[in-house]
């Protein structure tokens, strides 16, 4: 057998490894039949600021595309267990799987209102630990070192989103045949509606007086027999023993990214900031790069104003409200046009914990065109995006949800040009030390050609893209991007 | 067989049931996408229905309808990654027993060799990735895949030959 057919063995075997559930398709048509059909949306200068960013933007919708989705609306039932979670004073809740039909503790959750929540539970065979004390957010994993994050969730918010409470947004059918009573309590049954056809995974609930949710369980019906395979079981109001939200983290290096996204973002130290729409676009560096490129660190995130009014959490999951893409600051200077050519280099998502919400990236501006002399400044100019619930009521209103803003500012540059490996190394530090399993840099870069000559983007964190690697995509890029448009 | 790019202009067309095909067509690269990421069947299943969600909502932003197997494949990354890091995130679900005994042990986890396998492949250029995933996952003719991608027989020929000598080579690296 050759090298190739074993290869190509191994990918069949792969295959049949990774087969999805049968009931997946069927899941995903279900979800697709209650959403309005896709109509042709793009937008004429975002289709323009895709092309010169090789496509770039369509990953920042995600986020809030994502949001929508997840906010169905709620059920009556949903509502009700919602407002129950607010009474409850203390929850112990420990997760279940079913293995080789025997029950296997999963992991454990914590709560106690006013004092915080753990969370503790095994993943490929490691512990993962959450501990956030309305205060920090500490997350630890087995063999690695700490992180330590300002807490950005309410406790009602943590816990929902602990208790996956998420569930209930599907509609959910009462089921008087599986009421029972679980730790004592009488419960009413519940059962998601994908359960209604055979051989779809859903959820069943017992339910108590409080609408507490007492057990969840997730499975199948097969043959009309309830197969579980997971499940959650939730005492209220038990004693918790408080050590369980306390964390020692003497004698290790913690992790704090909050206090490196500060340091780089800022806005008292930026140099150059302004609010539009609700927003404050900033530019935190700006720096001169050989080829007569020019480097800079730019952000956006709402005002105080806009975030009190939108940026509250609902199922503890922050909603992204702003994205921006530099202008090329395009001229017509004596009959000649000049512009630049944005190439965006890396992004710090506004992560689901981040409540400020801020969306930053790094950017190098690439000169098109006729430039006579050397440059002395940089005339920023951005194109704006408000996205989620700002976005909305601004359509809502009829007013305009983006808008381009040109020579907002001059910005000198420095004499001295900086070498462009300087400042991707400095651009890879930052973004290892950024990154973190709950906040992270994607690096974009250039990779390999197409039959037509076209680059494909890709993204890479930080951890897995070599500093001497993401120079050289750079490079291939910035040689791609210089050739004039096709 | 049609096209990639002709069903999304039926489902925008208003032909919702052309969606389906195209859900048959990529769930297992989907699935494999999520899966590489989120390390977990159940969070990958979860992420994989998700990305076809979003893709269904987002159809109408998609530039180059012959494109959208790349472009499915970028929102699920791009998903699966924001699931994987969310802090208090759940997972109380262990579909072991819906799945076949191959290579994943009794906790849905790969075995070291599959999983290397899946991070090789998930570091291949989108267009290889989906070429490798409909030809040996789910055993589509060249001919047909062809027909899917909007491309020549030959051009898909070397894509599959290009993807696999870039796949030996990334596991080699990994493997020497």
């Amino acid at each position: 057998m050759t090298d190739n057919q074993k290869l190509e063995q191994e990918l069949v075997r792969l295959g049949k490894t990774l087969t999805p559930p049968p009931f997946m398709a069927d899941a995903v048509m279900r979800r697709v039949e209650a959403l309005p059909l896709p109509q042709p949306t793009f937008n004429t200068t975002r289709r323009w600021l895709m092309r010169t960013s090789i496509g770039l933007a369509a990953g920042l919708t995600i986020a809030t595309v994502l949001w929508l989705t997840l906010m169905g609306s709620s059920t009556p039932l949903y509502a009700q267990v919602d407002q129950a979670l607010k009474e409850v004073r203390t929850l112990h809740a420990v997760a279940y799987v079913r293995d080789n039909g025997q029950w296997a503790q999963k992991g454990e959750i914590w709560y106690e209102l006013g004092v915080g929540i753990a969370v503790a539970e095994k993943r490929a065979g490691r512990l993962h630990r959450t501990v956030d004390d309305g205060k920090t957010l500490v997350q630890q994993v087995e063999g690695e070192q700490p992180i330590s994050e300002p807490s950005k969730l309410d406790f009602h918010s943590m816990m929902t989103e602990a208790l996956n409470l998420g569930a209930f947004r599907d509609n959910v059918d009462r089921d008087p045949s599986g009421d029972r009573p679980i730790q004592g309590t009488p419960c009413k049954s519940f059962l998601s509606l994908e359960l209604r056809q055979q051989g779809r995974e859903g959820h069943r609930f017992w339910i108590d007086t409080n609408n507490w949710v007492r057990r969840m369980e997730r499975g199948v019906f097969r043959e009309g027999q309830w197969q579980p395979n997971s499940a959650l079981e939730v005492a209220y109001d038990v004693p918790i023993d408080r050590s369980h939200f306390k964390v020692d983290l003497s004698g290790q290096k913690v992790i704090e990214p909050q206090r490196a996204r500060d340091a780089l973002l800022s806005l008292d130290g930026a140099l150059f900031k302004t609010e539009k729409m609700g927003l404050i676009f900033a530019v935190h560096q700006v720096k001169r790069c050989e080829g007569n490129l020019i480097f800079t660190l730019c952000s956006i995130r709402p005002s105080v104003e806009t975030r009190k009014q939108y940026g509250r959490s609902r199922w503890g999951i922050y909603q992204q409200l702003c994205d921006y893409q530099l202008d090329g600051s395009w001229k017509r200077i004596n009959g000649e046009e000049r512009w630049y050519q944005p190439c965006h280099l890396a992004s710090l998502d506004p992560n689901e914990l981040s409540a400020e919400g801020i969306y930053a990236g790094w950017w190098l501006l690439i000169p098109k065109g006729v430039w006579r002399e050397k440059v002395q400044t940089w005339e920023v100019g951005v194109n704006v995006y408000c996205n989620g619930p700002l976005g909305e009521d601004l359509q809502k209103q009829g007013k305009p949800w983006h808008g381009t803003y040109r020579d907002l500012a001059s910005l000198p540059l420095p004499d001295a040009e900086t070498s462009l490996q300087n400042l991707v190394d400095n651009l890879h530090a930052d973004a290892k030390t950024l990154s973190t399993p709950i906040s992270m840099v994607h690096l974009y870069y250039a990779t390999e050609r197409s039959a037509n000559g076209e680059l494909f983007r890709r993204s890479a964190l930080p951890g897995k893209l070599s500093k001497e690697k993401f120079l050289d995509e750079v490079r291939r890029e910035i040689e791609y991007l210089k050739k004039p448009l096709q | 067989m049609q096209s990639d790019a002709q069903l999304v202009q039926a489902v925008l067309s208003g032909d919702r049931a052309a969606y389906g095909a195209l859900v048959q067509r990529y769930q297992r690269a989907v699935y494999a996408a999520a899966l590489a990421v989120l390390h977990d069947r159940d969070a990958a299943q979860d992420a994989a229905q998700d990305a076809f969600v979003i893709a269904f909502e987002k159809l109408g932003s998609l530039r180059d309808p012959g494109a959208f197997g790349g472009w499915l494949l970028m929102i699920t990354g791009r998903h699966a990654m924001r699931r994987s890091r969310s802090p208090l995130r759940w997972v109380p679900i262990d579909a072991a027993d819906e799945l076949p005994a191959d290579s994943s042990d009794a906790h849905g986890q790969l075995d070291e060799a599959a999983q290397q396998m899946l991070d090789a492949l998930g570091r291949l250029p989108d267009h290889e990735q989906r070429v490798l995933m409909l030809r040996y996952f789910d055993d589509h003719p060249v001919a047909a895949i062809a027909q899917m991608t909007g491309r020549a027989i030959g051009t898909v020929t070397k894509q599959i030959s290009r993807a696999l000598q870039r796949l030996r080579d990334r596991l080699k690296e990994k493997n020497p």
